[in-house]
């Protein structure tokens, strides 16, 4: 169990930019942090860094308070699982699975409990004798699992261990490694490239761009309050949507559109300044009733999801999603009113995208 | 349509099958047409790299005179091993119309092939005892090329220096004296030993060496040698002392020294005072000293304790054979050629003043004879001071696998020289048997 | 169905026609061959098993056999050894790595004969140079005794195909997934137990292509034998590619000599096949 600290990270690559920039976090103990960000941000970089699998430019790392900069990969007391799992393609699930406490001389009874232990949690007592080359994707995923299991490390790495799985297989890992969680409690740096993954699995997201982080916190946290354009649209799917335009008195303008804002939502000293909007599709619906945030639009695509219509749409050269509810009869081509929730508007300033609270 | 892509795949594969197979022939037809119009081609496959482009010039010179007959010239030879190279050629059948022979067992090898040449000029102007060789039921077979003698050479210098005349040494105990003398005053002589003995060359202990020994007991009859079931080894023990004397005043280890540090470091540098080799180290040391080879050297016989003492091994390295189962006007081409090259005076001159042989033949202006070593082995020749060469004559691969290894072995004291002499005795027996 | 089958010998054909002629037919020659006695010029009377009989008494085959085994054996391990430790420097983050790798690999692009006549330089002249100076008798004897010919091959060979080699290693090593590597780092591993417990069973089949190579490559030495001892002193450092030819082409007896080439030939055979059935059954797929 164990509290990190991570204190202005920074990775520098030979002749090349920062990898990762003046990167702080503290990490509680049992915590599960994601972190997420498109390929390229810095976040396995990060993690490897953590690992120990890369050297730190500058800044520290420490662990339950002691710095961990120098100290070996084997030494910081971590198990980490890889992308493609990393497993040993010579050697039997439970060889897998006990190469690491055979390293450290645990006796060999000992070694045996552990690893029953942790093949039963995970559903591998039926596999310890086949190689890893006779089993599936799922099964693979869960003796690299069992491998960072039976460690009783104090820190779990894991580097987006479930997008080599089909969709239906990753949904379930993903509650299966929640679950684990529940379980060990065992302090947790999840990666991932998937919104999803994070929003479900994490006690706190780290989102990264460009090897900085843009905001950390609890799902609800980043996507109720983003920091910025970045997160608003990288947080939630569909993405939230954006619109350019300015603040008139109580409405806001784009082109001839006119959008009533209540005045509860619209932060002060706003009038007459340029803005970006944002709003999450469920905020663009129909109402029974038309009022001052009420446009007609034209339906672009629509697409029945089941309990709802996804509808694509433009308005004022802005293409917009929204979410009406599957009982009305929707097809593309029609004129229908979408209802704003400006209410529920997010404002951001068009040149720093931060937003405006 | 089937039928119309299965034809297109047979045309196909046809196509890179006969294609493969016209690479194959190619190269084959191109060499067949080399004899144009009337001319008579006759193809020489030879081994003496050394003279190659003299030989070449000397030929297109021949070609010059006689417009109707085309030589071609292949020569194998210096690393490359000459017997196979001939085998090979025979084997595929585009046989050679003048080929070269070593002496009885290559005669006897290829009898099939030999035209005789008793009727040719050159024949008759050999020297005495230069075709005994060659000679079956006195039908001769082949040709000399040259003659060519080994010995001690010597540093007229070092000899000078340390109060040696050469002419003193006469038998093996003047010989053994004058070594003496030369490796008590190594440090002023400023030499690294008196000797360098080659004991990694095996044909320089195992064919030379032994041949003056062995010749004398085959009465220098190379044929007497061919057929004798046996071999005594009456003259062993002046081997050995030879064998001795020359090791245990040479630079070590012998046996791994070889020709070129032999000739060329050693005693090329004047670091050694003397080295068994023949006059075919001219070359090699007017290569490092042209000085040196014309003025400061000069040869020793090898004695024989207990026979001849002052004979120089002097012999024919390999004869000039004609090829009898090509068309008659190619033999007949080929003799001519071998006439006028050994016969005429172009010829003549040619033989020794660009090959710079030691003529087999006589007639020849033997004044033109110009380096030391050639000169002499010719005066021995002339004089009747020699020892035949017989090892032409020893049981194949004998004189250097067998004798010349065990030499090896004596020289690294893995054997003594009875094993030595019991073992090559041995396998002379048995490969005659 | 039919018209398949002949189209599909056609286009066999030019391989099989080729194959034909160059391997099975020389082959089958040569077997007879090895039943007369063929001595290059005609092929001579049928002698039966003559020849495979005198082989087995031949000390001079037999000598040569062992000296080849032995060879074989030491030379395999220590090019094997050294290629693998070579690939493991150049594969790690050092500097120079490109310029090592061309470096090492150097020696195997000149000939056996040069690099013979190269190292009977540096064994008989400089070992001696440098033995003088320091006073070592040892160093003044090199390719004259039968020992120092055999490790003067052994460090040749050893000199001419580690780099090689080194570069199968390198092709291998390089195709080991990093994270493998890491995952082993992070579960404890030193970098000698990662070695002996992760890379080295997944370079197997790297053994088995290099062993295969080295094995077959060392048995058939010729050239470099040749130019470095030419079977000195005494015959002792001949191995048998050279005694083979020596009995065709210096003693002229082709047909006992391809009774030798044709028992050399089951020799690296069975010693080749059961080597790559060996080191196959050790390969782990990824």
């Amino acid at each position: 169990m164990a509290k990190l600290l991570m204190e202005q990270l920074t990775k520098t690559f030979d002749n090349k930019a920062m990898a990762v920039e003046n990167f702080n976090l503290t990490v509680e103990d049992e915590e599960f942090i994601v972190f997420v960000g498109p390929s390229g941000c810095g976040k396995s970089t990060t993690l490897r860094m953590i690992a120990g699998l890369e050297d730190i430019s500058s800044g520290t790392f420490s662990i339950d308070g002691k710095k961990m900069n120098e100290v070996e990969p084997k030494d910081r007391d971590i198990a980490m699982v890889f992308q493609n799992y990393a497993l040993y393609p010579h050697m039997t699930v439970y060889e897998n699975m006990a190469f690491s406490l055979k390293l450290k001389g645990m006796p060999k009874a000992e070694i045996k409990e552990r690893v029953r232990n942790a093949a039963e949690i995970l559903g591998l007592m039926d596999y310890l004798n086949r190689k890893p080359k006779a089993l599936s994707g799922g099964q693979r995923q869960r003796v690299a699992l069992g491998r960072a299991i039976v460690r009783d490390a104090k820190l779990f790495l894991m580097d987006e261990p479930l997008s080599n799985l089909d969709s239906k297989l990753r949904v379930q890992m993903r509650t299966e490694i929640s679950k684990l969680h529940q379980r060990l409690k065992t302090t947790t740096i999840y990666v991932t490239h998937d919104q999803t993954e994070a929003m479900t699995m994490a006690t706190r997201i780290v989102i990264m761009k460009d090897g900085v982080i843009q905001q950390v916190g609890t799902p609800k946290e980043v996507y109720d309050q983003p920091d910025n354009v970045f997160v608003a649209g990288f947080i939630g799917s569909p993405a939230m949507n954006f619109f350019n335009g300015r603040i008139e008195g109580n409405y806001f303008v784009m082109g001839q559109t006119k959008l009533l804002i209540p005045d509860s939502a619209l932060p002060e000293g706003l009038d007459n300044q340029e803005v970006i909007i944002g709003l999450r599709p469920e905020h663009i619906t129909h109402k029974p009733e038309k009022d001052q945030s009420t446009v007609e639009v034209n339906l672009d695509v629509v697409e029945l999801m089941g309990s709802e219509y996804m509808v694509y749409a433009t308005l004022e050269g802005h293409s917009f999603v929204g979410r009406v509810d599957a009982n009305l009869n929707l097809s593309a081509g029609t004129v229908f009113p979408m209802a704003f929730e400006m209410d529920k508007a997010r404002f951001f300033d068009p040149t720093t995208e931060k937003r405006i609270k | 349509m089937k039928e119309f892509k299965f034809k297109k795949e047979l045309l196909a594969s046809l196509l890179v099958t006969t294609s493969l197979l016209a690479a194959c022939g190619n190269g084959g037809d191109e060499e067949g047409s080399a004899a144009e119009g009337d001319k008579v081609t006759v193809d020489i496959f030879q081994f003496k790299v050394e003279f190659k482009e003299q030989f070449e010039n000397v030929v297109a010179m021949y070609e010059k005179e006689n417009p109707d007959v085309n030589i071609e010239i292949t020569t194998v030879g210096g690393g490359e091993d000459y017997g196979a190279a001939l085998r090979s050629k025979f084997a595929s059948g585009n046989e050679p119309a003048i080929f070269n022979i070593g002496g009885p067992q290559d005669v006897a090898d290829w009898k099939d092939s030999l035209a005789p040449l008793s009727d040719t000029a050159a024949a008759e102007a050999a020297l005495d005892g230069t075709l005994e060789g060659v000679t079956v039921d006195s039908e001769v077979l082949g040709l000399p090329y040259n003659q060519e003698g080994y010995g001690f050479i010597y540093n007229i210098r070092l000899f000078e220096e340390a109060g040696i005349d050469p002419a003193s040494i006469t038998d093996f105990a003047s010989l053994e004296e004058a070594v003496k003398t030369l490796d008590s005053k190594k440090e002023e002589l400023e030499i690294e030993s008196v000797f360098a003995l080659p004991g990694k060359e095996k044909w320089v202990t195992g064919l030379h060496l032994s041949n003056t020994f062995i010749a004398p007991e085959f009465d220098h009859n190379v044929l007497d040698a061919y057929d004798s079931k046996t071999i005594d080894f009456t003259y062993s023990d002046a081997f050995k002392k030879i064998l001795d004397l020359q090791n245990e005043y040479s630079k070590q280890p012998t046996v791994s020294l070889d020709y070129s540090q032999q000739v060329e470091e050693l005693f090329s540098l004047e670091r050694v005072a003397m080295i068994q080799q023949g006059n075919w180290a001219y070359g090699s040391i007017a290569g490092i000293d042209p000085e040196f080879a014309d003025n400061g050297i000069g040869m020793l016989p090898i004695p024989v304790e207990g026979y001849e003492e002052g004979g120089l091994p002097v012999g024919v390295p390999m004869y000039w054979a004609v090829n009898k189962n090509l068309d008659e006007e190619v033999v007949e081409a080929s003799k001519e050629f071998m006439d006028w090259l050994y016969t005429s005076e172009a010829g003549k001159t040619a033989v020794v003043e660009d090959f710079k042989f030691i003529p087999a033949y006589e007639g020849y202006d033997t004044s033109k004879i110009s380096d030391p070593l050639s000169k002499a082995v010719y005066d021995a020749s002339e004089a009747g001071e020699t020892i035949g060469w017989v090892f032409m004559g020893y049981p194949t691969g004998w004189g250097e696998d067998e004798l010349g290894s065990n030499i090896q072995k004596y020289l690294s004291e893995e054997a003594t020289w009875e094993e030595v002499v019991d073992s090559a005795k041995a396998a002379w027996e048995s490969s005659r048997q | 169905m039919r018209t398949k089958d002949f189209a599909y010998w056609l286009f066999l054909a030019p391989v099989l026609i080729a194959l034909t002629l160059v391997v099975v037919v020389p082959m089958l020659l040569g077997v007879y061959y090895s039943f007369t006695s063929w001595n290059g010029i005609t092929t001579g009377e049928y002698v039966g098993f003559q020849n495979y009989i005198n082989l087995l008494k031949d000390e001079r085959f037999l000598d040569s056999l062992w000296f080849t085994t032995k060879f074989s054996v030491v030379s395999v391990i220590l090019i094997n050894f050294i290629g693998l430790s070579l690939a493991l420097i150049v594969t790690s983050r050092i500097k120079s790595s490109n310029l090592l790798r061309t470096t090492f690999f150097m020696p195997n692009l000149i000939g056996g004969l040069i690099l013979g006549f190269i190292w009977q330089f540096i064994f008989i002249k400089v070992f001696a140079s440098v033995g003088e100076m320091v006073g070592m008798e040892s160093l003044q004897v090199w390719l004259s005794t039968t020992e120092t010919g055999f490790w003067g091959l052994v460090i040749l060979m050893s000199w001419q195909m580690a780099g090689y080699i080194m570069v199968i290693y390198i092709a291998y090593l390089q195709g080991l997934p990093k994270e493998l590597l890491e995952a082993s780092e992070i579960d404890g591993a030193s970098s000698f137990q990662r070695f002996r417990y992760i890379v080295f069973p997944l370079v197997a089949p790297a053994f088995t292509v290099s062993m295969f190579l080295t094995l077959s490559n060392t048995f058939k030495l010729y050239d470099q034998n040749l130019s470095l001892t030419g079977g000195g002193p005494y015959n002792s450092t001949e191995m048998v590619a050279m005694e083979i030819f020596n009995t065709a082409f210096v003693q002229n007896t082709f047909a006992y000599a391809q009774a030798k080439a044709i028992i050399f030939f089951v020799i690296v055979a069975i010693v080749a096949l059961f080597q790559v059935y060996w080191n196959k059954r050790r390969e782990v797929e990824m």
